[in-house]
This record gives structure tokens, C-alpha cells and sequence, in this order.
């Protein structure tokens, strides 16, 4: 970030540098942050190249676990190590140790070559620090969403709904949901927005079927229904004179809790009816 | 040759969470022994006590309610 900064600011600072270090996985792809940060290691390549342009004579190292410059960007991979730019493979066990001597910066790392300690003495070290999720538990509370368990907001399903939530009308797209470059955030975003979309495009939405239903003439009016109806979707009606039990099937999201606790077995559930569960335990017996 | 006891166990499967666990279980294809048999409900707070007591007298070894 602050190299970023520093490129866009223009400063002379960098021209005079004599070597940088790079030092992927920072704090990603360890046990409290199992994942892959994703974007670092095309970012530090293509800092490590605007360097190389800046001065040629520069000596730039990149610490590396894995390289993972995925799809095309592999070619800048290629042309970093074509420009003589260094990449050296460590250890997850034996982590690049950073020390400052003399106002320079000593970067000790253990070479998977030679399978010796090398020593960097280094003007500055780039770090690429792990993509970590801010605080999303009060979000994911009010809008009733899944996180993982690093606080990546979940979608629906991974390969059948991948930018919907499990909750209705909840769109997800970019970091939130897990690190990822800017293109691939821009395509979520687009699909996210043509899946908003079909629910816009639509006169009325068709309500799922599994909804319940009240059988008035066993309905008692006991009202069990309408205090255990987490959504509201049961209410106590007068017809003819007698207490009933009416279901509004907009607001029933099929939870079927009416129709456990009627003590008259007035309200079943269509498709999920107790007949038909019974059929399916008889079918195992 | 006797052959060791298999209990038959029904499964009552929140269809939110556990069942979609054991979609996620038949996507990834890790194996479970056949003698679980899964019932879908769309939430185990649906399902009638009647239901397992029905389940156990018809023969059922073992209910497991996951949700």
C-alpha cells in the first residue's frame, strides 16, 4: 500500500534504491488464516517489474511459498523472471527473519537450493500482509446471513448458487465473500447485479410451495399456531362465529412448527405432509 | 457365519443446515453406510413426537434429528 503510494506520488526515494524485498504470505496460508490471499503475488510481481523500470540496476528478491499468478498472469511471472528478478523459495517452518543494521534493513532466509542461510542487505522489504475480513457478525446477524468461519460472508451454494445468500434478495460480490482480485470481484458484481436483476424484471414472484394449510373443520382455535409462527404467517379469524386458525401463505416459509404443535392436527404442510413423511418411515421399516 | 447387527437409523434432516451437510457430503463424495436412510423436513422443529414414536414401533432401530 505504501509502495503504491510511493509510485503514484512519483518519489525520488525509489530511484535510488538499491535492493527491495518482497516477502509474500504474511500472516495467509497459516493456521488462523488457512486461505490464500489471491491478489499479493501478481500485485508484489507487478510492483517488483514498475521497480525494475524505474532502475535497472535495482536488486529486487521476492520471498515466496507459492507463486500462484493465475490464468494469464502467469506471463508476468515469466517476464519478472526474464527482467532478473530473484525468487527465492522459504519454508513455512523456517520464515525470512528481518533485522536492521545500520539503517539498513538484513533480510536472513534460508535458500531451498542450497539449503543455506542467505543475507539480504535490503533499503526497504514489501510486505504482503493476508486479506482479513472485517467485523461482519453484527451484519450477518441483522440480515440473517452465514459467515465461514474467518468471518467470509457464505453464499447460498458454491457451484449452483454462487451470489446469493440463503436468505431471499441478499446479493453478495468482492472481498467480503473471499479474497480475490479486482477482475474477478467486477464479475461477481455483475453477476450479482443480473441476479438482482431477475427478481426486478419480474411482475409478481412465485411464492415456494411448501406453505401451510389449515383445515378449518378440525381447527379448534386453540391459537398455538399464531404464538410459535416465527414469521407471522398465522392468524385467528372469526368465520361464522367460530375461532379460526387462517395461514397466509406469502409470509409462511414452510417451517411447518403450526403444524407440530396443533394439538388437533388441523394444519398440515403442502408436499412435506405428515402422510407423506409417514409413507417415507414406513418405506425404511 | 452371523451377521453382526445393523441397526436401521432414519435420519430427520433440517433441510437448511444439516440436510444441505448431507448434499455437501454427496458432492464431495465421502461415503456413509446405508443404513442411515435421510428424511428431508424443511425444519426439525416441524417434526411430530408422533412421528418418532411411529418410526421406533414400525421397526426403526435409531432416530437421529439433525437440525
Amino acid at each position: 500500500m505504501e509502495l503504491d503510494q510511493e509510485f503514484i506520488r512519483g518519489s525520488d526515494r525509489l530511484k535510488h534504491t538499491e535492493c527491495a524485498v518482497f516477502i509474500q504470505c504474511v500472516g495467509s496460508r497459516i493456521s488462523e488464516r488457512p486461505y490464500c490471499s489471491k491478489a499479493c503475488c501478481t500485485h508484489s510481481i507487478r510492483s517488483a517489474l514498475t521497480l525494475k523500470e524505474l532502475n535497472l540496476d535495482m536488486d529486487i528478491y521476492i520471498l515466496y511459498r507459492d507463486i500462484r499468478t493465475s490464468g494469464e498472469k502467469e506471463r508476468l511471472y515469466t517476464e519478472a523472471r526474464a527482467r532478473g528478478i530473484l525468487f527465492i523459495r522459504y519454508d513455512p517452518e523456517d520464515r525470512p527473519k528481518v533485522e536492521k543494521e545500520n539503517e539498513r534493513l538484513m533480510v536472513t532466509v534460508t535458500d531451498h537450493v542450497l539449503q543455506r542461510p542467505l543475507q539480504i542487505s535490503s533499503d526497504m522489504i514489501i510486505l504482503a500482509t493476508a486479506v482479513v475480513p472485517h467485523d461482519t457478525r453484527s451484519l450477518s446477524k441483522l440480515y440473517k446471513i452465514s459467515t465461514t468461519p474467518e468471518g467470509f460472508f457464505l453464499e447460498a451454494h458454491m457451484k449452483l448458487r454462487p451470489v446469493d445468500f440463503a436468505t431471499d434478495g441478499i446479493f453478495l460480490a468482492g472481498l467480503c465473500h473471499f479474497p480475490k482480485p479486482i477482475e474477478e470481484s467486477i464479475a461477481q458484481a455483475k453477476a450479482a447485479a443480473a441476479r438482482a436483476a431477475t427478481i426486478l424484471a419480474k411482475e409478481s414472484i412465485e411464492m415456494e410451495p411448501i406453505v401451510s394449510v389449515v383445515d378449518e373443520d378440525n381447527c379448534n382455535g386453540y391459537g398455538i399456531c399464531e404464538r410459535v409462527c416465527p414469521y407471522g404467517a398465522m392468524h385467528l379469524i372469526e368465520i361464522n362465529g367460530l375461532i379460526k386458525a387462517q395461514s397466509t401463505p406469502a409470509s409462511c416459509k414452510g417451517c411447518r412448527l403450526c403444524a407440530a404443535s396443533c394439538p388437533s392436527k388441523a394444519v398440515d404442510m403442502c408436499h412435506f405432509s405428515q402422510h407423506q413423511i409417514r409413507a417415507q418411515i414406513c418405506a425404511l421399516a | 457365519m452371523s451377521n453382526p447387527f445393523e441397526p436401521k437409523i432414519v435420519a430427520f434432516l433440517c433441510n437448511w443446515c444439516s440436510y444441505a451437510g448431507a448434499d455437501l457430503a454427496g458432492v464431495s463424495r465421502s461415503q456413509y453406510p446405508p443404513n442411515i436412510r435421510v428424511v428431508r423436513v424443511m425444519c426439525t422443529g416441524r417434526i411430530d413426537p408422533v412421528l418418532i414414536l411411529e418410526a421406533l414401533a414400525s421397526g426403526i432401530d435409531g432416530v437421529l434429528i439433525a437440525g
